[in-house]
């Protein structure tokens, strides 16, 4: 027959997927990485217009404040300079609003590919944050080569004394993935929830210590601002990356604890989901 | 082997909740092609996508150790936005089949042509189903699922698909649904019936065939 010789060769088998634990790890990887690259494509679109984007956000974002805060000459409460003050706060606290926003419609926009057994809301939540820490590095980079050549400073003097800035990073890092788990399943509970975290963010922006340090506030006005853990994170990133500036305001304590105790709610949460039948739907 | 236990699917209906499946138990043991007869809005279609994980269940436990293929010319997995080619690259790297063959023998088989690069939103029902057939058949699965049809798009394709599929079912198992006996028969070596959300295995198709004709009459 004629059809015959139109029909190709299939390629080799797929592997069965199988239950042993080794096997559901490179499962999962597997699953992480091919998200992360569909989720790459998803949001950053076809041209590199999209990908610039995330450099150009809050590139305006510091532009803004740093001429309002020239005009009206507002103090800078860091011995560095203004840039390198509105920097260290604007990318840690864009890249933990990001997870959690990212996190709160990963089930949702992501409905489709959860027909495939082997890919959980846990994978798309953990490829959403990992393609944003990347983001996170490489922006951060480019604007620490920036500041090279507008300054002449290599905003590197912290290589002397590390320990502080990398467990402050490390912490970011927890606190993100631990918020993004946390943001997950709270949207799968609670559809409005990507909504509300949208007005949360608003006021949070401004109390979260990216205008101001701990340190420079009134007393009454700190003893609001410190119950804000992101503020202990800008606070403890700061005297990691500052040299010259230490505070003895924030707790590294109170941001990993309270970033532990939403990684345990969204996992009570993923589990009593699970108890219940739940079924990620859309509408 | 797939093991179904006491699954229950409840919808949420404008007049309450829709009882679709009531607590369904079987066992589908590697070897066996079976197929389960059922009227149209039985839940056949529910419990098979269940069955491959497409849908979760509202209760109960699927346990599968085998890799299961979706449901034959399924595409709602398919991200509109994503062109073919990148919704074949996602396929295979869950899958950990080799990207270059698969989109070779996808892109022939399929006849899709250039429009591999268009995005899905862009493909008509007949195209988008060619797509997920050919992809149900470059990566080699232990049991194919079948909802109702197998084939796609015309007569032509729908030759091309049978042929195939023949080959393919060498080493592999069906599980279908269907309304039809002639369909099972042709696929299958034992059958169920799925009535009032409950399903009843029988070990011959005609057992279930006359189980079935009983119950609709």
């Amino acid at each position: 027959m004629s059809s015959e010789s139109t029909i190709p060769t299939a390629p080799a088998a797929a592997g069965p997927i199988a239950p042993s634990l080794g096997n559901n790890l490179s499962v999962m990887g597997r699953v992480i990485f091919a998200l992360m690259i569909r989720e790459s494509r998803t949001r950053y679109g076809k041209s590199d217009l999209g990908y610039l984007w995330a450099l150009f956000d809050p590139a305006i974002q510091l532009a803004v404040f740093w001429v309002v805060f020239t005009l009206i000459q507002r103090a800078n409460p860091l011995p560095t300079t203004m840039p390198v003050f509105l920097l260290t706060g604007i990318m840690p606290y864009f890249f933990w609003r990001n997870c959690i926003s990212r996190g709160a419609t990963a089930a949702q926009a992501n409905l489709p590919l959860l027909t495939y057994p082997q890919v959980k809301v846990f994978d798309v939540v953990i490829a959403r944050v990992l393609l944003d820490a990347a983001t996170f590095v490489i922006v951060t980079m480019i604007f620490i080569i920036g500041l090279r050549f507008l300054y002449n400073q290599l905003f590197i003097s912290w290589v002397r004394v590390p320990i502080v800035l990398v467990g402050a990073v490390v912490a970011l890092f927890y606190f993100s993935v631990c918020g993004a788990i946390f943001s997950a399943n709270l949207a799968r509970l609670w559809p409005v929830w990507p909504q509300v975290f949208g007005y949360l963010s608003r006021p949070l922006y401004f109390t979260s210590g990216i205008f101001f340090t701990l340190g420079s506030l009134p007393t009454t006005f700190r003893k609001y601002a410190s119950l804000n853990p992101i503020a202990h994170l800008l606070e403890w990133l700061r005297t990691g990356a500052i040299p010259g500036f230490v505070s003895t305001y924030y707790n590294p304590w109170f941001v990993i604890v309270t970033a532990t105790l939403m990684l345990f709610v969204g996992l009570v949460i993923n589990w009593s989901l699970r108890l219940v039948g739940h079924t990620d739907e859309s509408g | 082997m797939i093991e179904l236990i006491d699954i229950e699917k409840t919808y949420p209906g404008k007049q309450g909740l829709i009882h679709v499946l009531r607590g369904v138990n079987a066992v589908f043991p590697r070897g066996e092609s079976i197929g389960i007869l059922g009227q149209n809005g039985a839940g056949k279609s529910t419990l098979l996508r269940i069955m491959c994980g497409v849908e979760g269940a509202t209760f109960g436990e699927v346990r599968r150790d085998v890799a299961v293929s979706w449901p034959l010319g399924f595409s709602g997995s398919f991200a509109g936005n994503l062109t073919g080619a990148e919704n074949l690259r996602f396929v295979c790297r869950i899958y950990d089949a080799d990207i270059a063959e698969v989109t070779d023998f996808v892109a022939r088989f399929s006849e899709l042509g250039i429009s591999m690069h268009e995005p899905v939103k862009t493909y008509s029902t007949g195209m988008r189903s060619r797509l997920a057939f050919a992809l149900s058949m470059a990566i080699r699965f232990q049991v194919y699922v079948i909802d109702e049809a197998l084939a796609a798009g015309d007569v032509a394709f729908q030759r091309k698909c049978n042929q195939i599929f023949h080959e393919r079912r060498a080493g592999a198992d069906v599980i279908m649904v269907s309304h039809a006996i002639q369909m099972i028969k042709q696929y299958c070596t034992r059958a169920g019936v799925l009535n009032g959300g409950k399903l009843t295995m029988y070990d011959t198709i005609d057992e279930a065939n006359e189980y079935y004709l009983r119950a609709i009459s």
